[in-house]
């Protein structure tokens, strides 16, 4: 029976081992302080910007915890946790409950707005074409093209693309005006953008966490932007920008910048370049935080905007009057000065 | 390979090596096994049970819910390396995951595949004065396994994607009794996966870029007890019920674990199952 014992013994050994080895979550509690732990740690361990903007996440614990009681109420203890996490100054940060979400816009609200949809239609008209979430004419007849996309939250596919610059084939330059797209589906901004390019670019560099430190991050992982099937867009481009371009469109705008024979025009982007994840706190409340920045191809950062080429802003009051869209008039005008060259 | 995973290995190769390797030191079977590789013993069951989820790439909560389960078994004696005796089982199991995380304001989807193939050695083979016989068979195997945590509120993280291969070591005890001149068979099977490989994406990696942008370097891992703990436990009764049909009641405590990457992961079932037990008689070819 020899063989018998020590093969059991073995076998026992091994799966009491396994027995007494369990994986199970970190024991929050639904309370206050158990609320305001949890979000602190995930913001701690995953959030991607505190090194890079020197953000003391252990004196901003000491602050806000001093400020958290047993007896407060979940609107109170929403208000300090949303306190808590625009120290951050992020736009991707934000925490949602049922009665509210804590959200940090002073990338675009502390900023001219520099686009006004009233001001648009002075252009735009009103028998423009829509190819899915892509609204498009000509300003002049077989001389300037313009393309609004007002997000990429909504898809549109290559044939939408094509289609709009099929129709304005004869078009010697595009305007190209993403003011106030706030952003959307990474895949959807790229997608536009191959349109612009017959060759691959490199555009950027994008990392992860690789660890819960501050500063433990992976490689940066080049990204390259290839040609789109359908119809490429070499001409001259302007492409319009605001404070309100955040997020996906940031990427985009960064992507169109490493083309030759684009210039952007307008105001700075509002940056946005981690992309987002979501986490959860004991109580339900969800949140969502920068995990993975995304850099331009010098490996700068790019969460605080993009600046333009060209710096124009729409003049307020005088615009409304004029019905004149100032960023809309110089992208035509250098056009035109560019394609008459 | 760091010296935990080494260990480990150690511990299997010798449990199996007690196993196969020593035929001199055979425990010599009292009951004559009379089953050939044409019997075969298939059983199709179904259940429920309760789930418990947890993925701290998706959220550091535990999810709680409802599993439904199928499973499907087909055991018998092989007919390579003969005289070793050695039974074979293959095991599918599917699992489906519905479940809440404790404030009830937000859920996980699971869905999970599993394939098993273990060839067991009997150890010991025993009859009783009463004629009850106990049966403890030991072994190796393999597992492929697929599947999916989907968290219904996450944006850029929505989806844990569980794919990986394993090799297994595996009990199974059994005694077959009989009450009032019906015959009954009580098992117990347990199995641990030993080393495998798994898709492990890194921390802080989002599927936007393994999978879009190409960064697809380096996300297996090599696991092991040390950061794969997992164990599968199976009680069942075999019992007659009507007209020579068999029926199985079973009970499956199902501890799936990992921890890669700094990822903490478990899927913790307790399922109640029930299918009936077929037995075949595969014919020669004439």
């Amino acid at each position: 029976m020899s063989m018998l014992r020590s093969t059991l013994f073995f076998f026992g050994v091994f799966f009491s081992l396994l027995l007494t080895s369990c994986i199970d979550e970190e024991d929050f509690q639904d309370s206050p302080a158990a609320n305001f732990e949890a979000l602190w740690k995930i913001v701690d361990e995953q959030y991607c910007f505190l090194d890079y903007k020197g953000i003391d996440w252990d004196s901003v614990h000491m602050v806000y915890s001093a400020k958290i009681t047993d007896k407060m109420d979940r609107y109170a203890l929403f208000d300090t946790l949303s306190n808590m996490l625009s120290t951050l100054k992020d736009g991707h940060v934000n925490l949602y409950s049922a009665h509210d979400m804590a959200r940090y816009w002073s990338w675009y609200e502390d900023y001219p707005t520099n686009f006004y949809e009233d001001l648009q239609r002075t252009y735009l008209g009103t028998d423009y074409r829509i190819a899915s979430g892509i609204k498009y004419t000509i300003l002049r007849p077989d001389s300037i093209g313009y393309l609004y996309c007002a997000s990429f939250s909504d898809g549109f596919s290559d044939d939408n693309v094509s289609e709009a610059l099929y129709y304005m084939r004869n078009c010697r330059g595009l305007i190209l005006d993403v003011r106030s797209n706030s952003g959307g589906v990474l895949t959807y901004a790229t997608r536009l953008a191959e349109h612009f390019t017959d060759e691959t670019v490199p555009v950027g560099y994008i990392q992860h966490k690789a660890g819960k430190g501050h500063s433990d991050f992976s490689e940066p992982y080049a990204v390259d932007l290839d040609p789109s099937k359908g119809i490429h867009w070499l001409r001259p481009v302007v492409l319009l920008t605001n404070r309100k371009c955040f997020s996906a469109t940031n990427w985009f705008v960064n992507c169109m910048q490493q083309l030759p024979q684009v210039i952007t025009v307008g105001d700075r982007t509002g940056g946005g370049s981690g992309l987002p994840f979501s986490s959860e706190l004991p109580n339900g409340w969800n949140v969502r935080f920068s995990a993975s920045p995304m850099l331009n191809p010098k490996k700068e950062q790019l969460e605080f905007g993009i600046d333009p080429n060209v710096r124009v802003d729409i003049p307020i009051p005088e615009a409304f009057t004029t019905k004149r869209d100032a960023m809309i008039d110089y992208a035509d005008s250098i056009l035109l000065k560019l394609t008459q060259d | 390979m760091k010296l935990e995973m080494k260990a480990w290995l150690g511990v299997f190769l010798v449990s199996i090596g007690f196993c196969f390797v020593n035929l001199a030191a055979q425990e010599k079977s009292i009951v004559e096994d009379t089953l050939t590789w044409r019997d075969i013993t298939r059983c199709t069951s179904y259940g429920i049970g309760g789930a418990n989820l947890y993925d701290t790439y998706l959220s550091p909560q535990d999810y709680m819910g409802t599993e439904y389960s199928l499973q499907r078994e087909n055991q018998h004696p092989t007919r390579f390396l003969s005289t070793w005796k050695l039974t074979q089982q293959t095991l599918f199991q599917g699992h489906f995951s519905y479940a809440d995380n404790r404030s009830e304001k937000n859920t996980d989807w699971a869905f999970h595949a599993q394939w098993e193939y273990i060839l067991y050695r009997t150890l010991l083979s025993t009859r009783f004065r009463n004629g009850n016989t106990l049966t403890l068979q030991v072994g190796p195997g393999l597992q492929g396994q697929g599947g999916l945590i989907y968290n219904l509120a996450n944006g850029n993280n929505p989806v844990a994607v569980k794919v990986g291969g394993d090799l297994l070591a595996s009990v199974q005890l059994g005694y077959h009794f009989s009450v009032w001149k019906t015959s009954f068979l009580l098992r117990y099977q347990v199995t641990a996966p030993f080393i495998g490989v798994h898709f492990a994406p890194h921390y802080g990696a989002s599927y936007y870029e393994m999978f879009s942008l190409g960064n697809d370097g380096d996300i297996t891992s090599i696991t092991y007890p040390g950061n794969q703990p997992s164990l599968y436990q199976h009680f069942s009764l075999d019992f007659p019920i009507w007209r020579g049909n068999t029926l199985r009641a079973s009970y499956i405590w199902d501890v799936k674990q990992t921890d890669l990457n700094e990822l903490r992961y478990h899927s913790w079932s307790h399922r109640f199952m029930v299918g009936f037990v077929h037995q075949f008689y595969r014919k020669p070819n004439r």
